[in-house]
């Protein structure tokens, strides 16, 4: 079977300094994609290049049987990809002006033209599978970091994409918030919802993801499924790393 | 030295007939400007437009770096050759001369509020965090309806005070008028002052009508505030 999503030798510099030096990527139905990796390595730049956020200078992207060249991407393409993935931000960027109902209705309204009702009728169950359903009249600055970030995921689930890009979702959270953002996330795993999540969660990543990558300097240094990246990982570069995060994480309960 | 009563309450009255005309000016202006500054705003506060923003940026520095006066005293004198020239190139009979001041007044004032506007509303634009627009692209809005929905109801919250400052100092502004041969406010109060000869009074008289004028949009301004913020929590 064809990948659902798949990128290509994705390329990307920032001036003089490569961030992405020639990325593959493969997505199926279903995946939960953790990609890990020191800060800087890229992963969220890739996230943000697959979602024409930033303009990659190199590379191709095909979804859903249509190939998009990733750096001559015309308006239209770039409509296309957005209508089917979704972003979720670390910083939640909900919309200040608006409720959470609102947030999470504004681009079905607006960008999708579904009529008002059937859209506050998604709209609200997407508030009641974050739990949030008694929250939807709330502004954004009324609410928690953990609610504001499970606003952000009904957000991107509401428009039913085939895959849903998160970065580090639950980096700017307190310690004590994090817990309810990653509830969330599994119960859409186990949905089979499709999911590439930039994060430095490890226990989600053992528990949740279907295939781990590595990333570090622009490359994708190693990828197989949890349990060969945890215990048994190749490189000596995934090593150095995991040695430094997974006795943090043992603090983490 | 004593004030003359009688000759300040006439003046004053007198002088409220400049009022319209100022009023007229101001009203002009803004419906003019507020859509066109809006406008440069937008193309100087993202990078899609470098050359564009450039030639604007030119253009807002041009009206913050000449006084009022001098850019009145160059359009009033230069804009009835200009006309003249292309009607007469075009072909087009069109009487130059018998062409209202207020036409003048308009452009005039028009071209340098404009200047003021698109950069009160570019620091308003400013107060609005990049994330907004990324996640108004990412769900599927225009850029004219992120605009629209989401950056421009958030920036007016802190447009208001920038934009009632530049209101008030565009009715202040209107008294230079005059010197385009429109009987304004501060006109008839000269021409007033310099028959009788009380020009304390009439100076008095009309810093009491600006002053109330000004009051007054404050207050329009303060009105709107409090509506914008009261179906919105704060931010």
């Amino acid at each position: 079977m064809d990948a659902m999503l798949e990128v290509k030798q994705v390329h990307k510099a920032f001036g003089k300094h490569e961030i992405l030096k020639g990325v593959d990527l493969n997505v199926d139905k279903g995946d939960v994609i953790v990609i890990l990796g020191p800060s800087g390595s890229g992963k969220t730049t890739l996230l943000r290049c697959i979602n024409f956020l930033e303009r990659a200078d190199k590379g191709t992207l095909s979804l859903d049987n249509m190939e998009i060249s990733m750096k001559h991407a015309k308006k239209k393409e770039i409509t296309y990809v957005r209508k089917k993935t979704s972003f979720v931000f670390q910083s939640y960027y909900l919309f200040h002006n608006k409720t959470a109902l609102q947030n999470v209705t504004e681009g079905l309204i607006i960008g999708r033209r579904l009529p008002k009702r059937q859209a506050n009728e998604i709209g609200m169950n997407a508030l009641e599978k974050v739990g949030l359903k008694d929250r939807h009249a709330y502004y954004p600055s009324q609410l928690s970091g953990g609610q504001q970030q499970r606003v952000g995921i009904a957000r991107a689930f509401a428009a039913n994409p085939d895959v849903i890009l998160f970065d580090e979702p639950t980096s700017a959270l307190d310690p004590e918030l994090v817990g309810e953002v990653l509830a969330v996330m599994k119960k859409l795993a186990r949905e089979g919802t499709t999911m590439i999540v930039v994060t430095h969660e490890m226990s989600f990543a053992q528990s949740v993801a279907n295939k781990v990558l590595f990333m570090d300097g622009g490359v994708i240094v190693e990828s197989g499924v949890p349990d060969e990246i945890f215990v048994r990982p190749k490189e000596e570069r995934t090593k150095q790393f995991l040695r430094r995060i997974i006795p943090d994480s043992d603090y983490v309960i | 030295m004593s004030l003359d009563y009688e000759f300040m309450k006439n003046t004053f009255f007198l002088c409220l007939k400049g009022v319209p005309v100022a009023l007229n000016i101001t009203a002009v202006t803004l419906l003019i400007s507020v859509p066109l500054g809006f406008v440069i705003a937008i193309i100087r506060s993202n990078k899609k437009h470098p050359y564009l923003s450039k030639l604007l940026g030119i253009y807002i520095s041009y009206n913050r770096g000449t006084p009022m006066i001098v850019q009145i005293y160059i359009i009033y004198n230069l804009m009835p050759y200009l006309i003249f020239y292309f009607c007469k190139r075009l072909n087009i009979d069109f009487d130059v001369y018998g062409m209202s001041n207020m036409v003048y007044a308009y452009i005039t004032f028009s071209l340098c509020f404009t200047a003021f506007l698109a950069e009160a509303f570019r620091s308003g634009l400013g107060t609005v965090h990049k994330g907004q627009y990324e996640a108004a692209a990412v769900v599927g809005l225009s850029d004219y309806q992120c605009y629209r929905r989401i950056i421009i109801p958030q920036a007016i919250t802190a447009l208001l005070p920038i934009l009632c400052t530049n209101v008030t100092g565009l009715i202040k502004m209107t008294s230079l008028a005059f010197s385009m041969a429109i009987f304004d406010i501060t006109a008839i109060a000269k021409v007033e002052a310099s028959a009788d000869l009380c020009f304390i009074e009439a100076y008095l008289d009309i810093t009491v009508i600006y002053v109330v004028l000004c009051l007054l949009v404050e207050l329009i301004f303060k009105l709107i505030e409090y509506r914008v913020k009261a179906h919105r929590a704060v931010i």
